[in-house]
């Protein structure tokens, strides 16, 4: 909104200013209002350097993850969003599947939008902290390098840890 | 050097030189039984002929469809395998990612997380995981409960207060399970201290052992320089300091006093008290350190001590007249029970030297042993009571500054395990724990640890 009265006396560019985002991957092409783009800091520092042409090609960012960061900037950057809205559209954004949330956890880093990075991150936290370790292994593909031994000496020794002690 | 003799017995030529280091990576680092077939446990690798001839009594396995490439892969290979066995801690993620994902993951789950593979073992194990969520302010604060059934043993509880669940522990080394007099510290906010005492059978002890919340473990720390139970200790600075107390060979009460400091690893004396005592109550204020406690004349004695220039002084203001025990400092006040329920707290005002202030809840419990608050400890800011019914309710003292608000100080109480989740899981548990004797076993320590 402050750029508004500026845009005014330019006369030239009554409407505000865009960004055009495209992702290299399926050169899919997103335009955003600059000030919600420039919540991310990466998009933030080429602007500010005036290396950002009309469209920002953004590497190894898919369409459909790079429109869910579109919408988490565009809630952002919205003034009259209250905390509790937010927070559900928050929600709402990282309620998918653990491709995904991988991806936007990449996503929010390449692009550096910090508030982002720590939505992702807590719901894959929060997935971890909800499955047990045997589903953990399967859904996120960690595989388990223990042999049937290691492991029952692990749990046992969450029970009964001893060292250095007769 | 396994390569060299290996390549020597060989005789291999150049272009061999890359399979042979391929069959040797292999060979060590998935530990094949010798006498087994290559090409099942390495295909991809192509190292049948290889691997039969650097690795004595390897059957020949007939897969003529394998054969070696006459491209040699040299340098390449052994790094490629090596990324291989260094699997990400979550694929799909470089780690420095993964770990701002696990370190968010509640620390009520961390034991299932050294379940999932070796390296996130590794991970929790070292000293990097635990200081990050220190320093992102995710570490979570557990509170310990050393308490003495009516057998006379010693067993120890966690409670984390955000899910409000009891944690298991290991237990007591033996030489504290039925010890007396002994002191319990914390010191780097995650090491629980347990030094001194007396052991029915061998006596007075210089014993130092120290449970780490980050690991679950327990250790040993270097002994004390005497002997002692029944005294007093405090950490400043996170160094502990112990006084006075009892020593069975000389049977009578101690003047002398030391400090731990754990970055030096070592003990030192401190000046002795100016009279011999064994303390029943202590606290830090202000930075200083004061006791009360029996002198060896069956009196009531007081002092206070000055790390920075280590002076012991006698005190005889209205603090230590006022003082009950238990008693903490939090943000530079002073707390202490008033009731012995610990239902009504009073707060030490330095301006006219009294414990004039009150803070209650106006919810009188009862004076019955099992109700009695057996401990104060700060607790994420609030001050958290501990009785020996294990029933913990926390204060925000933080929100009654004024006295006027002091006195109607009801919602400012919280009873995180109390009478009420008796009827739950909580409650089967204690009752398994302490059996129909609860009521006869009492607390002897409460700490707060942090991970």
């Amino acid at each position: 909104m402050a750029s508004a009265p500026e845009n005014e006396k330019n006369a030239s560019a009554p409407e505000k200013k865009t960004l055009t985002l495209k992702s290299m991957i399926n050169n899919e092409e997103f335009v955003v209002d600059e000030h919600v783009a420039l919540q991310s800091v990466t998009i933030k520092n080429m602007v500010d350097s005036d290396c950002a042409g009309d469209v920002i090609p953004v590497p190894t960012i898919s369409g459909e993850i790079l429109a869910l960061v579109i919408e988490y900037c565009k809630n952002h950057a919205n003034p009259s969003a209250s905390e509790d809205d937010l927070k559900k559209a928050d929600a709402g954004i990282v309620a998918k599947d653990i491709y995904t949330l991988i991806d936007l956890v990449l996503a929010a880093n390449f692009l550096d939008i910090k508030g982002l990075l720590e939505v992702t991150s807590q719901k894959i936290a929060d997935s971890i902290k909800d499955l047990p370790h045997q589903d953990v292994r399967e859904i996120f593909g960690v595989e388990n390098d223990y042999t049937p031994e290691e492991e029952a000496a692990v749990r046992a020794e969450h029970d009964w840890a001893f060292e250095g002690f007769p | 050097m396994h390569l060299s003799t290996t390549v020597t017995v060989a005789r291999a030529n150049t272009i061999e030189r890359g399979y042979c280091w391929k069959a040797i990576v292999a060979v060590k680092r998935l530990r094949v039984d010798t006498t087994a077939c290559f090409c099942r446990v390495d295909a991809g690798l192509k190292t049948v002929a290889g691997a039969k001839r650097f690795v004595p009594g390897t059957k020949l396995c007939l897969q003529p469809d394998i054969k070696p490439s006459i491209h040699p892969t040299r340098q390449k290979t052994p790094r490629g395998d090596r990324n291989r066995s260094q699997s990400p801690l979550l694929p799909g993620l470089p780690d420095d990612l993964a770990i701002a994902c696990l370190i968010r993951v509640p620390r009520v789950e961390h034991r299932k997380l050294r379940l999932v593979c070796k390296r996130w073992y590794r991970l929790l194990a070292g000293n990097f995981f635990y200081s990050l969520r220190k320093s992102l302010g995710n570490a979570e604060e557990w509170i310990y409960i050393m308490k003495r059934d009516r057998d006379g043993k010693i067993s120890w509880h966690a409670f984390d207060p955000i899910y409000q669940l009891w944690q298991p522990l290991p237990p007591i080394p033996k030489e504290y399970s039925e010890a007396l007099g002994f002191g319990c510290a914390v010191l780097s906010g995650c090491h629980l201290y347990l030094f001194g005492g007396k052991d029915p059978i061998k006596g007075s002890m210089r014993r130092v052992i120290f449970y780490s919340a980050r690991t679950n473990k327990w250790h040993r720390a270097p002994d004390m320089l005497r002997r002692r139970h029944f005294f007093g200790s405090c950490v400043i600075n996170n160094c502990l300091y112990v006084a006075g107390g009892e020593n069975e060979g000389v049977h009578r009460s101690l003047r002398s006093a030391e400090v731990y400091d754990p970055n030096k690893n070592r003990w030192s004396f401190i000046s002795d008290m100016s009279t011999a005592m064994v303390p029943f109550i202590g606290v830090v204020y202000e930075g200083k350190w004061f006791l009360k406690g029996i002198g060896s004349h069956r009196q009531v004695v007081s002092e206070v001590y000055q790390p920075e220039n280590d002076i012991w002084r006698p005190v005889y203001d209205g603090m230590v007249a006022g003082w009950r025990n238990p008693s903490a400092s939090l943000n530079g006040q002073l707390y202490a029970v008033e009731c012995k329920d610990g239902c009504k707290l009073r707060v030490y005002e330095e301006k006219n030297d009294s414990w004039s202030k009150h803070i209650d809840s106006k919810m009188h419990l009862g004076n019955s042993k099992a109700l009695e608050a057996a401990a104060l400890v700060p607790l994420n800011g609030k001050l958290c009571i501990i009785r020996n019914n294990m029933s913990i309710s926390l204060v925000d003292v933080s929100k009654c500054d004024d006295a006027s608000s002091a006195s109607t100080a009801e919602h400012l109480w919280e009873t995180i395990t109390g009478k009420g989740q008796f009827k739950t899981l909580v409650t089967n548990f204690l009752l398994n724990l302490a059996g129909r004797n609860r009521l006869k076993s009492h607390i002897v320590h409460c700490q707060v640890l942090q991970a």
